[in-house]
C-alpha cells in the first residue's frame, strides 16, 4: 500500500499554479519534497491535509481517498507545520493536557520521554521557546500518538546542527516500523539527503522528478574533463556543463558516457539546483 | 472537542483577565447607578465576544491551521467556540442577575418575573451580538472581519445605552415608572427573548459551520 498518492493534483492561486502533481510515497518509506521557497511544497502539504481545496486530481492518504475533511485519518497522522501552531501561552504540560484530550491514542509516557530527550522545559510558555524548541515540541506531539504517517513541513528549519541530528535520528527510528512513513519538505537538502528513500523535486509549482534517492545517485554523476572531450559527449547525456580555465565540469547521465570516464557521485542538492536552473 | 475547550480555557485564563476587571467595574457601577441597565448589559455583551478574542489568538499563533491537522472536524472547531461563548454569557448573566436581584431586594421591588425578563433581554442582546459577528469571523478570519466586530459591538452598545435611558428601571422610586416597567415586563414574556437569543445562536452556528467548511486556510 502507498501511504500517500497524489494523481494529477492541481491548484491555482493568483500568480501561482501547482500543475498536474503526481507522486507516491510507499508505506515504510521517507519521501523528501525538495524545492525553493514558493515552489509549492507547503501548498502540496496543505492539499494533502485538506486545509485547502484542490482544483483537480485525486489524493489518497493511508489507502483512503480524500474528498472531504472527515475522510482524512487524522488519528494516524502526525503533522508539524512550518509555524508549528501551538498556542503561545501554553506550557509543555498544558500542551499535553490538551493533546491527550484530542488524540484517542495519546501516549503520555512517549511524550514525556521525547520532551525529556529534547530538554524541553516545563513551566515556560511556548512563546518564550526558541524556534528550535518550538519545532521540537511540534515533533514531540506528532510522535506521541502512534501515528502511521508523519507530515513535516520545513520541520528541521531553525534547528541547530545537534538538534537536527537528534531529529533525523528520531525520524529514522520512526520508520524502523515498516508501516510507518514520512513526507518531509525542506529546502535544506542535506537533511533530506541523510533521511530520505525517495526525493521529489518541485520547481515553480511543477514536479521535476520523483525518484528513489539511490536510483538518482546511480543514474547521475559528476565528471571533469577537457572541453574537447566534453564536446564529443552525447548531448542528452549532459545535464549541466561549466567551462573553467582548469577544465570542464559536468553532471551527466552515467549510462550515456564512455565507461572509462571517471565519474564521481553527485549530491542531491547539486542535482536539484542544476535541474531547477535548466527549467 | 474536549481538548479544544481545554485549550480555550487555558487561553481565557491568560488573556481574558481584563474582562474580569471590566465585569467587576461595571457590576459595581450598576449597584451605584440603579437607573442604568447599561451597566448590567455591557459586561454580558463583551463576554459574548470572548470567542472572537480567542479566534484572534488562534490566528496569531497559527493554531487555526494546526487544529485542522488534529482529529477534530471543522464543525467541532466552530461548535467549541460557540460553547465557550454561551458559557461565558451565562456565567456573566448569572453574576449580573445576582447583583440585580440584591439591588431589587434592597429597593423593596424584587420581582422574579421582572428579573427573568431583564435576564432574557440581556441574554438576547449578548447572543445577538455574538451571533451576528461570529459567522463573519469564520468566513473572513479575524483580521478581515474586525470591522464587522467593531460595527456590531458599537451598534449594540449604543442600542443598549439608549434603551437603558428610555426604559425605566424597576428600582425607579416613582410609582408611575415602576408601574410602566411592570407593565412592560408583563407584556413581554421572559421566555421570548431567551428563545430569540437561542434561535440566533443556532442559526449563527449553522452559518459559521458552512462558512468554515468552505474556507481555505493557507
Amino acid at each position: 500500500m502507498n501511504a500517500l498518492e497524489l494523481k494529477n493534483v492541481c491548484k491555482t492561486y493568483p500568480g501561482f499554479r501547482l500543475d498536474d502533481l503526481t507522486l507516491m510515497l510507499p508505506e515504510g518509506c521517507i519521501l523528501g519534497l525538495i524545492g525553493e521557497n514558493g515552489a509549492g511544497k507547503s501548498t502540496t502539504i496543505r492539499l494533502i491535509l485538506n486545509m485547502i481545496r484542490k482544483d483537480g486530481g485525486d489524493i489518497s492518504v493511508l489507502g483512503k481517498e480524500i474528498v472531504k475533511d472527515t475522510d482524512l485519518p487524522k488519528e494516524d497522522i502526525g503533522v508539524v507545520l512550518d509555524e508549528v501552531g501551538i498556542p503561545e501561552c501554553l506550557t509543555v504540560s498544558q500542551i499535553e493536557n490538551v493533546m491527550k484530550n484530542v488524540f484517542r491514542n495519546w501516549d503520555s509516557n512517549e511524550f514525556h520521554r521525547i520532551t525529556a530527550k529534547f530538554s524541553l522545559p516545563d513551566g515556560k510558555p511556548f512563546k518564550d521557546f526558541s524556534r528550535g524548541m518550538k519545532m521540537k515540541t511540534g515533533i514531540a506531539v506528532a510522535l506521541s500518538h502512534h501515528a502511521k504517517l508523519l507530515i513535516l513541513d520545513e520541520a528541521t528549519g531553525g534547528l541547530d546542527p545537534v538538534a537536527r541530528d537528534e531529529v533525523v535520528e528520531m525520524l529514522n527510528d520512526f520508520t524502523r516500523d515498516e508501516t510507518h512513513s514520512i513526507l518531509i519538505s525542506s529546502h535544506i537538502v542535506s537533511d533530506l539527503e541523510k533521511l530520505c528513500d525517495y526525493v521529489a523535486f518541485l520547481h515553480k509549482g511543477k514536479l521535476m522528478l520523483c525518484e528513489e534517492k539511490d536510483v538518482l545517485k546511480d543514474r547521475y554523476g559528476s565528471v571533469r574533463m577537457t572541453a574537447e572531450d566534453a564536446d564529443r559527449l552525447d548531448r542528452s547525456a549532459v545535464l549541466f556543463r561549466k567551462d573553467t580555465p582548469y577544465g570542464t565540469e559536468l553532471i551527466v547521465r552515467r549510462d550515456l558516457v564512455p565507461a572509462d570516464a571517471e565519474i564521481t557521485p553527485v549530491g542531491i542538492e547539486e542535482l536539484f539546483v542544476v535541474m531547477a536552473k535548466e527549467n | 472537542m474536549k481538548g479544544l475547550i481545554i485549550k480555550d480555557l487555558y487561553q481565557m485564563a491568560k488573556y481574558c483577565r481584563s474582562y474580569l476587571i471590566i465585569l467587576l467595574v461595571f457590576l459595581t457601577a450598576s449597584t451605584m447607578n440603579t437607573s442604568q441597565w447599561f451597566f448590567l448589559f455591557y459586561p454580558c455583551l463583551l463576554c459574548g465576544m470572548i470567542p472572537v478574542t480567542l479566534l484572534a489568538y488562534d490566528e496569531r499563533s497559527r493554531w487555526d491551521q494546526y487544529a485542522l491537522t488534529l482529529p477534530v472536524s471543522r464543525k467541532e472547531i466552530v461548535t467549541g467556540k460557540y460553547l465557550i461563548g454561551i458559557g461565558t454569557i451565562l456565567v456573566t448573566l448569572l453574576i449580573s442577575m445576582a447583583i440585580s436581584a440584591l439591588g431589587m431586594v434592597k429597593a423593596g421591588s424584587f420581582s422574579v418575573k421582572h428579573l427573568m425578563s431583564l435576564a432574557g433581554t440581556i441574554f438576547m442582546a449578548a447572543a445577538l451580538t455574538s451571533s451576528i459577528t461570529l459567522p463573519f469571523m469564520f468566513k473572513l478570519g479575524v483580521e478581515k472581519g474586525r470591522v464587522i466586530y467593531y460595527v456590531v459591538i458599537g451598534a449594540m452598545t449604543a442600542l443598549v445605552f439608549l434603551l437603558s435611558n428610555v426604559i425605566p428601571s424597576v428600582q425607579e422610586e416613582t410609582a408611575e415608572a415602576a408601574a410602566n416597567a411592570a407593565s412592560l415586563a408583563a407584556k413581554i414574556p421572559a421566555v421570548i427573548p431567551f428563545l430569540i437569543g437561542i434561535a440566533a445562536i443556532v442559526i449563527s452556528r449553522i452559518l459559521s459551520v458552512k462558512f468554515y467548511e468552505k474556507r481555505e486556510l493557507r
